[in-house]
Order: C-alpha cells, then structure tokens, then sequence
C-alpha cells in the first residue's frame, strides 16, 4: 500500500474518531442511567411469592388489598417449588402463598420462618380441555381415546402435580396413561398447555376456570376428592418480610385469613374449612 | 399495559455493554496480541456462554451469588445486600452471558488490521496508549459498535439466567420472563404485545448493525 493512501486512511479514521458521537451517546446515556437509579422513596409495598394456581385469586385479592390499605402487592408466581428455592437462595419474598404445606413447613424447619405455616385453603383437582369432552365418568373419563395427550404439573415442584399422580395411581391408571402424559412446570404451564390446545385435557386447579369468562371455559369434571390427599394450601411470612416489613406483611397475613378474602375464595372454586 | 418490564430491560441491556465495553477492550486487545502459550484457555472461557445452556450458567450463578454462595455470601457479610434476586444480581449475569458477544467482535476487529498500522504509530514515538486510542480503536470502530449493539440485544434476549437467578420478581422482570409469566397467567394480549415489540426491535436493531458496519467500512474507502 503506497503511503500517503495509509496516511489518508489513519486521517479520515482520526476524523471520524474526533466527533465520537458514540461516546457522547454512552456519557448521556450513563448520566441519565445514574439518575434513575437514585429513586430513593420506597413505596408502602409487601412482595408475596404466589402458587401458580393462586394467581388468579391473588389478582383480585391483591387489588382488594391495595384498596383497603394503599399498600403495593408484587406478585411473583411460579410453581411452590420453585419458590421455595428461591426463597432458599435469599429471594426477597415477605411471605410465601404456597399450594401445599410440605413447602412452607419446610422452610419453617430450615430457619428461614419464624411462626409455623397456616391453612388459608383447600384447593380441588379437575380435569380440564377447551373441547367439549365426555367427563361424566369421573377421572375414568381420561382412558377414552380422545385424549392422546394429559397434562399434568411436575409432582417435583408442583404439589397439583404431586396429587395428579396420586389421583392417577389410586385410580389405576397411571400405568396405561403414563405414556400420554405431558409435564409442566406449574398448574400455570398445564393451563398454557390446554388452553393453546397443545393437549387434549389437563389435570389442574379448579380455579383457573374462574379466570376465563364462561364462554372460554370448555369442558371440565371433578376429581373425586377421595382418590388424592387433600390439597392444604399454606402461607407463611418468612423472616425477610419479618425483618424489613414486619408491618405490611402482618396486614397482608391478616388479610388472607379475612371473610373478604375468604369469599373471593370461595369464588375461585377453593374450600375454607 | 405495564411497560416497567421493558424499563428494566434497557436498563439492563445498557447497563450491562457499557460495562462489557469497558472490560471488554483491553480483553480483546490482550487476546490479539498476547503470545502468551495459555491464552486458549482465556478465549475458550471467554466463549463458553456461546455453547453452555444458559440454565446451566444461572445454576452456576445461583449457587455463586445466593445468599450462602461464596460470592454472594462475602457480599452479603461486608455490604449486607443481596445478590441473587436482584437487579445487580441480574447485571453479574448478562455480563458473563454477554461476554463473548462484545470481546469476539473487538478481537476479531484487532486481528483484521495490518501490523503495519501499529508499526508506523511506535515508529512516530507514540506510546502503545496513544496507539491503541488514536489509532487502532478508531480503525476497528465498525467492530466496537457491532460488539456493543450484539451484547446490547442478546442480554434483550436473555431468559435462562434471568429466570435462574432473577426469578420472576418485579425488580428483575425483564421483557423476556414478562412473556413468560403473562402466558403462564393465560393473559395472552401481553404476552401478544410484549413479544411483538422485541420481535421489532430484534429485526431494528439487526437491520442497523448490517447497515452500519457496510457504512463504516464503505467509509475506510474499499472499493
């Protein structure tokens, strides 16, 4: 390369380098970013980690709740399992809505509660399919041959799963079915499942139905309530919401055990004994 | 409509290649130059989050920054803030994620120039300093901005580790998990918009680099 095509290279480069508007973008974006991270006003606000099947109720018990008490609910829900090792690994929950007890009484046994868990509910298991299918054989139904493909939640991390399969295997069939069967993260994935029509049926919490409007609900049975341990569902504060929001966290606690709260519930399709 | 996800997600996203474009450079100006007989082994972790599951990376991460892990742990004891579960938590991980997305651009933009270049700056009397600022970062400028607009939208498009060691938590719900959790609540219009705008924003961006980096070569005069 002859020299002065080089030193007109280096030149125009030097040129470019000069005006750096790449780097006066960083500087203000930087600014800007230091800026916004300075919101030092911490609004009233209680974190719950949620159920997966919970979530709907919550929605509305959360908005009842922010009504009463000007106080923010963040949501954040998941299967119970994955909560609670979230929570293990210092996620920063004020209490835990779980969709059983196993969970709770487990993080109460490992220190990171104070008070031991408390029954808000007992949640009933259903099959479910946005077809409309025969299901008055109770969970018999589900040998027919329509249904190639179940979904039921990971029994691992999600205790709706956990009593699927015990439903499942009192009632004999897990051995013929278990080829069709599908597994989910949560509840929240099976209903993902049925609802976008990846599966024929879905063995989930009743309450999902109470989040669609009537039309959208498709068909649905009851599981005999006899073929799996009732689901007791248990919340706890944990030691997080006790340490920094004791206050908000006790209302929240109350809260859930409230007739108000009881009834939205009730709606839901849920039990309270 | 709630648009904190994509609040958070840009900030993440800028956040993090600032901090990728400040480490990255002298990594890559090492990774060039250096004859140093082990440097595969750099470049080989450098890339590792090309190939590693990102499960696997925010499982890793997890255990590090968790409250009993020894990164988390010893921030934890000293400055008393949680790591994992948070937003600096969130930035650790798109940083390690997003490395190779900065540093390979960079590397490969620093290997492409001809020594000639460096010869002809320490033959003047400029230092490796004056070199590298004024005359080989200005050469290989296409290359920082396809580095940092590749870092920029791949931690966008993070999910895996932010779901491991965010969770799904309003602090750390990013667009990404914002999908996730709308289908997961079968609130489909969300999840409808949410994708549809990083859908938009991933062909946006692409569109620019490609027209970008012809610009800027275009512009060094190769005809």
């Amino acid at each position: 390369m002859p020299v002065p095509d080089e030193k007109k290279f280096i030149f125009v480069v030097y040129q470019l380098f000069k005006i750096k508007p790449f780097v006066r973008i960083l500087i203000i974006c930087l600014t800007f970013l230091f800026f916004s991270c300075s919101e030092a006003d911490k609004p009233e606000k209680v974190t719950v980690a949620v159920a997966a099947n919970l979530q709907f109720a919550m929605k509305e018990i959360a908005l009842e709740f922010e009504k009463k008490h000007h106080i923010k609910v963040e949501v954040s829900s998941g299967s119970s399992g994955t909560l609670t090792t979230q929570i293990k690994h210092g996620a920063p929950f004020d209490l835990f809505v779980s969709a059983n007890l196993r969970y709770p009484n487990k993080l109460f046994k490992d220190g990171m509660a104070s008070k031991k868990p408390k029954t808000y509910a007992f949640g009933s298991l259903i099959m479910w399919s946005t077809e409309n299918q025969d299901f008055t054989d109770g969970i018999e139904s589900l040998k027919s041959s329509s249904f190639l493909k179940i979904a039921v939640a990971n029994s691992e991390t999600a205790p709706y799963g956990i009593a699927a399969l015990e439903a499942l295997e009192t009632a004999n069939l897990l051995t013929t079915l278990d080829k069709k069967l599908v597994y989910g993260e949560s509840v929240g994935q099976v209903n993902q499942y049925v609802k976008s029509g990846a599966v024929d049926v879905g063995l989930t919490s009743k309450s999902v139905l109470f989040s669609l409007p009537e039309s959208e609900r498709g068909s649905w049975g009851e599981i005999d309530p006899s073929l799996y341990t009732p689901i007791e569902q248990g919340i706890v504060m944990l030691k997080q919401g006790e340490v920094n929001n004791l206050e908000n966290a006790t209302l929240f606690y109350d809260f859930m055990f409230s007739d108000q709260v009881k009834e939205i519930l009730k709606t839901y399709g849920y039990d309270i004994k | 409509m709630n648009w904190t996800p994509f609040y958070i997600t840009f900030k993440l996203a800028l956040i993090t290649s600032l901090v990728l474009f400040i480490i990255s450079i002298p990594l890559a100006y090492w990774l060039a130059y250096s004859k140093n007989k082990f440097k595969f082994i750099v470049e080989a972790l450098v890339s590792m989050p090309i190939v590693l599951p990102p499960s696997v990376l925010g499982f890793y991460l997890l255990i590090a920054l968790g409250n009993d892990g020894f990164i988390g742990g010893t921030v934890k004891s000293i400055f008393d803030v949680n790591l994992a579960f948070t937003f600096t938590g969130l930035i650790i991980g798109s940083v390690i994620y997003s490395l190779p997305f900065m540093v390979q651009p960079i590397q490969n933009g620093f290997e492409a120039l001809p020594s000639s270049l460096k010869e002809a700056s320490y033959t003047l009397g400029k230092n490796r300093w004056t070199t590298l600022t004024k005359v080989l970062l200005p050469c290989i400028k296409p290359a920082l901005l396809t580095g940092t607009v590749l870092s920029f939208a791949h931690t966008i498009g993070e999910f895996g580790v932010v779901l491991m060691i965010g969770g799904n938590l309003e602090e750390t719900r990013v667009a990404s998990i914002a999908i996730y959790d709308s289908v997961n609540r079968m609130d489909y219009d969300s999840a409808y918009t949410y994708s549809f705008i990083l859908l938009l924003f991933s062909f946006v961006i692409l569109s620019l680099v490609y027209l970008v980096t012809k610009k800027g070569f275009n512009a060094f005069g190769k005809k």
